[in-house]
C-alpha cells in the first residue's frame, strides 16, 4: 500500500514555500497596522496551525514525495492533520471573537476528540495498516487503497467543514441583524470571500480531482494543498476583518470617548449583558456617583424595566428617581459592535428635567430682564425728577442764603471756599475756590474742622473793618465811636472722617448789642423802681392813717373851741393842741411830698423805646396764657421814643394787659398791643378822667376782644385804680397805682368799648421833646 | 330835722364829726363801712351822707355810685385824706361822679357844715 499524499510538483513547492514565509511572517507584515497589545488567541492559533501546516507540506514535498510509506512520512503527515483538524474551531472561534471566554468547552471537546482520532489512526498507520486497509463494509474495503487519504478526508469533512459552515451561517446572521450599515458592508464582504476561497479549496482539493478521475485517486495530488494556500488568506482575512472592526482601533476609539466626554447629554455605554462599563461624566453628574461605583452596576437597576436595553430604540419622557428626586429623561439607545459578532451597548438620555428647568429659566430671565428695563426706565424717570428737585433745592438753597441778614459762606474738607452768599462776597469780595492764608484762619473754626464741634466767638471791628479787642472796642464805645460788633459761628458738617467742610456764618450783632445794653439798663431801673414803689405804699397806707388820726384831733380841737368860752383857760390849751396837730400834719406832708418827689427823683424820666417794653410784656404773658386765648404785638412803631419812668410805664402797660386777658378768660380771643405816633391839635375830653391836653403822644391801644363793658361797668372801672386793696377784691382789676403812674408821667388814657365786641384801652404817652 | 350819715372807717373820726354835726342840730348816723352804710341808706332817707373814699370792704367810691343810681349823688360829700397818693387825686375822680363837694383831711368843720346846709337848703 502506498500514497502519494505529497507531490513534488515544483509549483507546489514553491507555492508551499511562499505560503510558509507568508505565515512566518503573517504576524509581523499586518499586525504593525493595528496597536492592539496582542492579537486575539484564536487568529493567533490559527496563525500557528497554518506555519506548522505549510512547515509539514512544504517538508513533505521536498523529502516524502514518493510513494513509499515511512513512519517518518506519517509521523509528518499527522502532525500536519494535526494542525488542520484544529482550523474548524478556530475559525468557528473568530468568527465569535465577542465572546469573551477563550475556549468554550463544545469546541474543546470537539478539538480533543479530532485530535484523539488523528493520533489513533496515526496510530494504526505506523503498527500496522492493514488494521485499517482491511476494515471492510459489507464485503467492500473502502480503505484498502488509499486508507490516509480517505481517512482524513473524513476527518476534514466532520471536523472541520462543519464548523466553517456554522462560520458562515454566523456571519450571515450578523449581516441580517446588524442595524450598523458598515458593519453590514464588512460582514457581507467577509462573508462573501470566506464563501469563494472554501468553494475555490473545496473544488481543487476534492470535486476537480474526482471529477477527472471519476473516482477517487489520490495518486498524485498533495493531500488538502488548496485547503492549506486558502487558510493563509483566511489568515489574511480574518486579521483584516479584525482590525477594521476592532474596538481596539485606537484612533476612532479615543475619538469617540472624546466626542462622549464632551457631549451635555448623559451617555453609559454597558456590555451585551448589561454590565456598565464606561460613562461620561455628565452622565456621572447626573446620577451623582463615581466611575467606579457606577461599573458595579447594571443598566438595569439605574433605568425603569419597561425599556429594552439590548435594542435600538428610543424612549420620551422616562421618568426616573435619583436620590428620592424625580428627573425626567430622554432616551436613547444606540448599539456598536465591537467585534465581528460582539456588540455593546450606548444609552444616551437628556435630562429633560433640567431642560424644562433652563427653558423656564430663560422663560423667568426674560420676564426679569423686561422688569429690569422697565426699572430702568423709572430709575431713569425718578433720577430726572431728582435731577429737577435738587436744581430747585439748589435754586431754593442760593436764595436762602442770599437771603439771609448774615454773612454766609462754606469751606470743604480742604479748607477751599464752595460758597458765599451776596452779603459775603460784597465785604470781603468773592473768594470761590481759593484758600485763606492759614494764619488768618481762626482756632476756633481749626476746632470745629477738626472735632466736629460747633464753635463760635465775639469779635470787634471798626468803622473801617480793622478788627480789635474787647477792651479796645470798650474804649471806642465809651469814647462814643462807632464799633460794630459780631457773633463768628462755624458750624461743621460731620461725615464719617474728619477734617469737615465747614459753614460759617458771621452775623452784625450791634444793633442787637445795643439793645440788649438798653433792655439792661431798663430792667435796672425797674427794679429800683419797684423798690421805692414799695416804701411809697408803705409810707401812703402810714400817711393815710396818720391823717385820719390828726384829723380827729384838730376836728375835735374845733369843736371844743366852739364849746368854751374864748377867756376861759382851757381855751388857750385847745388853740396850742390843734397848733400841735397842725404841726404833725406839716410834718406829714413833708414826709409825704419827700417821699413823693423821691419816687420821681430818684427815677428821673429817661427817652427809651416802648416798643422793647412792650415786647417783654407780651413775651411774658404768653407764656401763661388762659386756653383760647392770643396776645399779639402788631404795627409797633419800633422808631418810637418815649420820656418817663420805664417801670411806670411797664406797669401800665402790665396792668391793662392782665385786665384784658382777664375779660377774655372764659369766652377766650384776642388780645393785640398796637402804637403809633399821634398829634392832639388840641385837648381830648374824656369821661371820667383828666382832659388830654395837646401834644405829641405816642398811642398804645390795646384792644380784647371780651364781652365789652355797659355804661354802668365803664363807670365802675374807673374806680379800682384808686382802691388801695389788695388785687382780687373789689372789681379785681389791680391797676392801683396807675392813675398816679399815669399822672406822673404826664400821660392819660381813654376807653372805648363795644357790648360783645370788646375794650379797646388807648394810653397817650408823651413822646420826647423834639 | 334833718338827718345826715356819716361814713368813715376811721370811729375817731366818726365820732367828731357826728359831734360837730349834732351840736347844729342834726340828726346824724354813722357807718364804718360801705356795707354798713348801705343796709342804713336803704332803710332810711338822709338829706347828706358825707363818705370817706378809702376802706375796707366796699369802698367809698361804690357808695357814690350806689347812691347815683338812687338819685342821690347830689346829696354826697366825698371826704379824703389821701393815701399811696395826694388826696386831690382821689377827690377828681369823685367830682367825675358828680358828687356834691370834696373835702380834704383835716376838714374845715365851719366850710364842711356851710355845705351841709346848702345841700340841705337846695332839696
Amino acid at each position: 500500500m502506498h500514497e502519494a499524499l505529497y507531490s513534488h510538483s515544483p509549483y507546489i513547492i514553491a507555492l508551499s514555500a511562499i505560503a510558509l514565509v507568508v505565515s512566518l511572517f503573517l504576524k509581523k507584515m499586518l499586525w504593525r497596522e493595528t496597536s492592539a497589545k496582542k492579537l486575539p488567541s484564536p487568529i493567533l492559533k490559527f496563525i500557528h496551525i497554518n506555519i506548522v501546516w505549510n512547515f509539514c507540506a512544504l517538508v513533505g514535498s521536498l523529502f516524502f514525495w514518493q510513494q513509499q510509506t515511512s513512519t517518518i512520512k506519517i509521523i509528518l503527515f499527522s502532525i500536519q492533520a494535526l494542525a488542520w483538524v484544529q482550523a474548524g474551531t478556530t475559525i468557528y472561534r473568530i468568527g465569535k471573537l465577542d465572546t469573551d471566554h477563550a475556549d468554550s468547552n463544545p469546541s474543546k471537546i470537539w478539538n480533543t476528540i479530532a485530535i484523539c482520532a488523528v493520533l489513533l489512526v496515526s496510530i494504526f498507520a505506523i503498527f500496522d495498516i492493514r488494521i485499517i486497509t482491511e476494515i471492510s463494509i459489507m464485503g467492500l474495503y473502502p480503505l484498502k487503497n488509499y486508507p490516509l487519504a480517505i481517512i482524513f478526508s473524513s476527518y476534514f469533512i466532520i471536523f472541520v467543514v462543519p464548523l466553517i459552515i456554522a462560520t458562515m451561517y454566523q456571519l450571515f446572521k450578523r449581516c441580517m441583524q446588524s442595524s450598523n450599515s458598515n458593519m453590514v458592508k464588512v460582514n457581507t464582504k467577509i462573508l462573501t470571500s470566506f464563501i469563494i476561497i472554501f468553494l475555490i479549496a473545496y473544488s481543487f482539493d476534492f470535486i476537480l480531482p474526482i471529477i477527472q478521475t471519476t473516482s477517487f485517486k489520490p495518486d498524485k495530488m498533495h493531500f488538502l494543498f488548496w485547503n492549506q494556500c486558502c487558510s493563509i488568506i483566511i489568515a489574511i482575512l480574518a486579521i483584516q476583518y479584525f482590525t477594521s472592526i476592532s474596538y481596539k482601533n485606537k484612533s476612532s476609539y479615543w475619538l469617540l470617548s472624546r466626542i462622549v466626554n464632551q457631549i451635555n447629554d448623559g451617555i453609559i455605554i454597558y456590555h451585551s449583558d448589561g454590565r456598565i462599563k464606561a460613562a461620561n461624566p455628565t452622565a456621572l453628574q447626573m446620577f451623582q456617583t463615581t466611575i467606579d461605583e457606577l461599573q458595579t452596576k447594571y443598566i438595569q437597576e439605574i433605568f425603569s424595566k419597561n425599556i429594552e436595553f439590548f435594542r435600538e430604540s428610543h424612549y420620551k419622557s422616562q421618568k426616573i428617581s435619583i436620590k428620592n428626586e424625580i428627573h425626567k429623561f430622554d432616551i436613547k439607545i444606540y448599539q456598536s459592535h465591537i467585534s465581528m459578532l460582539t456588540s455593546e451597548f450606548m444609552i444616551q438620555f437628556s435630562d429633560l428635567t433640567n431642560t424644562l428647568y433652563y427653558q423656564q429659566r430663560i422663560k423667568d430671565l426674560n420676564e426679569q430682564y423686561v422688569e429690569y428695563k422697565q426699572d430702568l426706565i423709572r430709575y431713569q424717570d425718578r433720577l430726572n425728577i431728582s435731577e429737577k428737585r435738587s436744581d430747585e433745592n439748589k435754586n431754593f438753597l442760593f436764595t436762602l442764603i442770599n437771603a439771609l441778614p448774615f454773612q454766609f459762606w462754606s469751606k470743604n474738607e480742604q479748607g477751599v471756599y464752595v460758597m458765599q452768599n451776596q452779603k459775603d462776597i460784597a465785604n470781603r469780595g468773592n473768594k470761590s475756590s481759593s484758600f485763606d492764608n492759614p494764619e488768618q484762619i481762626t482756632d476756633y473754626e481749626n476746632e470745629a474742622r477738626m472735632s466736629g464741634v460747633s464753635k463760635s466767638f465775639i469779635s470787634y471791628e471798626t468803622v473801617s473793618g480793622r478788627i480789635i479787642t474787647q477792651d479796645e472796642a470798650n474804649v471806642l464805645f465809651r469814647e462814643g465811636k462807632d464799633v460794630f460788633i459780631f457773633d463768628n459761628l462755624f458750624i461743621p458738617i460731620v461725615t464719617d472722617t474728619s477734617p469737615y467742610k465747614v459753614i460759617g456764618l458771621k452775623i452784625d450783632m450791634t444793633e442787637q448789642r445795643k439793645l440788649e445794653k438798653e433792655r439792661d439798663m431798663l430792667r435796672e431801673q425797674k427794679y429800683i423802681h419797684s423798690r421805692l414803689e414799695e416804701l411809697g405804699t408803705l409810707c401812703g397806707a402810714f400817711a393815710h392813717d396818720y391823717n385820719n388820726i390828726l384829723g380827729s384831733q384838730i376836728g375835735f380841737c374845733d369843736l371844743a373851741k366852739e364849746s368854751i368860752a374864748e377867756d376861759h383857760p382851757a381855751y388857750m390849751f385847745i388853740c396850742e393842741a390843734r397848733k400841735a396837730a397842725e404841726r404833725g400834719k406839716q410834718s406829714l406832708e413833708e414826709l409825704l411830698s419827700t417821699i413823693r418827689g423821691n419816687t420821681s427823683a430818684a427815677i428821673p424820666p429817661i427817652e427809651f423805646s416802648p416798643h422793647i417794653i412792650i415786647k417783654d410784656v407780651v413775651l411774658r404773658f404768653t407764656q401763661s396764657l388762659p386756653n383760647g386765648v392770643r396776645i399779639v404785638s402788631t404795627e409797633i412803631d419800633e422808631d418810637i421814643k418815649i420820656m418817663g419812668v420805664v417801670a411806670s410805664f411797664e406797669r401800665v402797660i402790665t396792668n391793662i394787659v392782665k385786665n384784658g386777658i382777664d375779660a377774655m378768660k372764659s369766652s377766650g380771643g384776642q388780645l393785640t398791643i398796637k402804637m403809633h405816633s399821634e398829634t392832639l391839635e388840641e385837648t381830648l375830653d374824656v369821661p371820667y378822667a383828666a382832659p388830654i391836653p395837646a401834644g405829641s403822644y405816642a398811642k398804645i391801644s390795646i384792644s380784647d376782644t371780651g364781652t365789652g363793658m355797659d355804661a354802668g361797668t365803664l363807670e365802675r372801672i374807673f374806680s379800682p385804680f384808686f382802691t388801695t386793696k389788695a388785687p382780687g377784691e373789689g372789681l379785681g382789676l389791680g391797676l392801683s397805682s396807675a392813675v398816679r403812674l399815669l399822672k406822673e408821667a404826664k400821660a392819660a388814657f381813654n376807653v372805648q368799648t363795644t357790648l360783645g365786641k370788646g375794650t379797646t384801652f388807648n394810653l397817650y404817652w408823651p413822646k420826647r421833646n423834639e | 330835722m334833718s338827718t345826715i350819715l356819716i361814713i368813715d372807717d376811721d370811729e375817731q373820726f366818726n365820732l367828731m364829726l357826728k359831734s360837730a354835726l349834732t351840736i347844729k342840730g342834726y340828726n346824724v348816723d354813722t357807718a364804718s363801712n360801705g356795707k354798713e352804710a348801705k343796709a342804713l341808706y336803704q332803710s332810711n332817707v338822709y338829706d347828706v351822707i358825707i363818705t370817706d373814699i378809702i376802706m375796707p370792704n366796699v369802698d367809698g367810691y361804690e357808695v357814690i355810685l350806689d347812691l347815683r343810681r338812687m338819685g342821690m349823688g347830689d346829696r354826697i360829700i366825698a371826704v379824703s385824706g389821701g393815701g399811696r397818693t395826694a388826696a386831690d387825686d382821689y377827690l377828681i375822680t369823685a367830682k367825675h361822679f358828680d358828687v356834691a363837694a370834696t373835702f380834704n383831711k383835716p376838714v374845715d368843720l365851719q366850710a364842711l357844715r356851710a355845705k351841709v346846709e346848702e345841700i340841705i337848703q337846695k332839696h
